[in-house]
């Protein structure tokens, strides 16, 4: 059976999410040893700026719909007090069954920072489809409600940032339901409450995985291994060594003061784009 | 300001730090002690390593264990036992040898430092 990683990178205007691909595909070769396939619509702008990180991926597959599919805009928060409104294409990732080379993919987010072999614990499970309903918020001290349901009344929140099927019935059964909850998307989200009319991939996921429990809470998917880890885009990310990431995690009652965290050898979802990028580029030098 | 609540402020501010990072390295060992064996998922622990032992010394030959996503696998319980033992120590020797390290630290920065 083959195995890898999917990655999904549209770029907008200020954020780019294929030099955080590449890095994704750097880490994935220095920690994991299992290839890398990109998924972008801007296959033309990865070879005019990213020619020489080609052979950090096994495939690189175009997606359509650049200028077609429609946008969403969501605010981005560097740190606490700085944001800015950005555009971004996210819905691509339904598509996952159909377009990946491999048997058994993981596919994760470009702002999953991989710093150990966890990932690989997945290929040992029986189950077809694998996915985080439950998620450590590093500061220790934070606790989000959405994360936990979809809204105060609603169905359980299930992180589309990280997930693994196999070619199966089972996890083809599930991509059915989640394209056809992504192509009706407006009805889906009045009908489960959703309150934004931003598209998440998180709310597809979880109204698709609700919808085959048989419109219940219920055990379709399978927990991915351990819990996501990950910070806010309220945090900054401040340092980064191969396994070894130091955060500066908004301070409790404190707004604008920091509070330090490292951690070591633990994969982190950071969300904070901007923050993000500046270690990538730093470490990405020498690549 | 006056030295003493400099003092007061600066353990109050390391005081966090070490909380936090011990937080942390108790996640990293909750997810060292995830074993799989024929495709089922077990969190390893004192409890699932005792009642294993037992039946081994009971002379059972296999047994079924009720997995983490509540599924019934028979195990081979000479080859499981060895295997959810050296997972066992191996998690909790890091976790000892790591938790040390740091509360050695008496700064914020040698805590940042630690392996």
């Amino acid at each position: 059976m083959t195995k890898g990683i999917l990655v999904f990178a549209v770029n907008n205007d200020n954020i780019d999410y294929l030099l955080q691909a590449c890095f994704v595909a750097k880490r994935a070769k220095q920690f994991l040893n299992i290839p890398v396939s990109l998924a972008t619509t801007d296959k033309e702008y990865f070879f005019e700026k990213y020619k020489k990180y080609r052979n950090l991926f096994d495939k690189i597959i175009e997606l359509e719909g650049r200028n077609t599919s429609k946008i969403n805009y969501k605010r981005y928060y560097d740190g606490v007090y700085n944001y800015k409104i950005l555009k971004f294409r996210n819905k691509h990732r339904c598509k996952s069954y159909e377009i990946t080379p491999y048997d058994e993919t993981i596919v994760i987010d470009t702002d999953y920072v991989i710093n150990s072999k966890k990932l690989l614990k997945v290929f040992n499970d029986k189950n077809n489809f694998l996915i985080y309903k439950d998620a450590v918020d590093i500061s220790g001290w934070r606790k989000d409600p959405e994360f936990d349901y979809i809204n105060d009344t609603g169905i359980e929140f299930y992180w589309a940032t990280c997930f693994f099927f196999r070619k199966s019935p089972e996890a083809k059964l599930f991509f059915n339901t989640l394209n056809h909850v992504v192509d009706n998307y407006d009805h889906y989200r009045l009908i489960y409450d959703v309150g934004t009319e931003t598209f998440r991939n998180d709310h597809a996921f979880s109204i698709a995985l609700h919808i085959l429990n048989g419109n219940k809470s219920g055990n379709f998917a399978k927990q991915f291994p351990g819990e996501l880890f990950y910070t806010l885009d309220r945090d900054l990310f401040a340092e980064m060594e191969a396994g070894k990431n130091t955060f500066l995690v908004e301070k409790k009652g404190y707004i604008g003061e920091y509070t330090a965290i490292c951690t070591n050898d633990i994969d982190v979802h950071v969300m904070n784009k901007f923050s993000l990028n500046d270690r990538i580029r730093e470490e990405m030098i020498n690549v | 300001m006056d030295k003493r609540l400099e003092k007061a402020l600066e353990f109050a501010n390391f005081n966090v730090t070490l909380n936090n990072q011990k937080r942390i390295l108790k996640e990293k060992y909750q997810e060292d002690l995830i074993f799989y064996h024929a495709g089922s998922k077990f969190t390893v622990n004192s409890q699932l390593i005792n009642f294993v032992s037992h039946m081994v010394d009971s002379n059972q030959d296999t047994l079924i264990l009720i997995d983490d996503n509540d599924t019934p696998v028979e195990v081979n319980l000479s080859t499981f036992l060895n295997e959810i033992k050296n997972v066992y120590f191996t998690a909790s020797n890091r976790y000892h040898t790591q938790y040390h390290k740091l509360i050695k630290n008496r700064s914020v920065s040698g805590l940042l430092k630690h392996d």
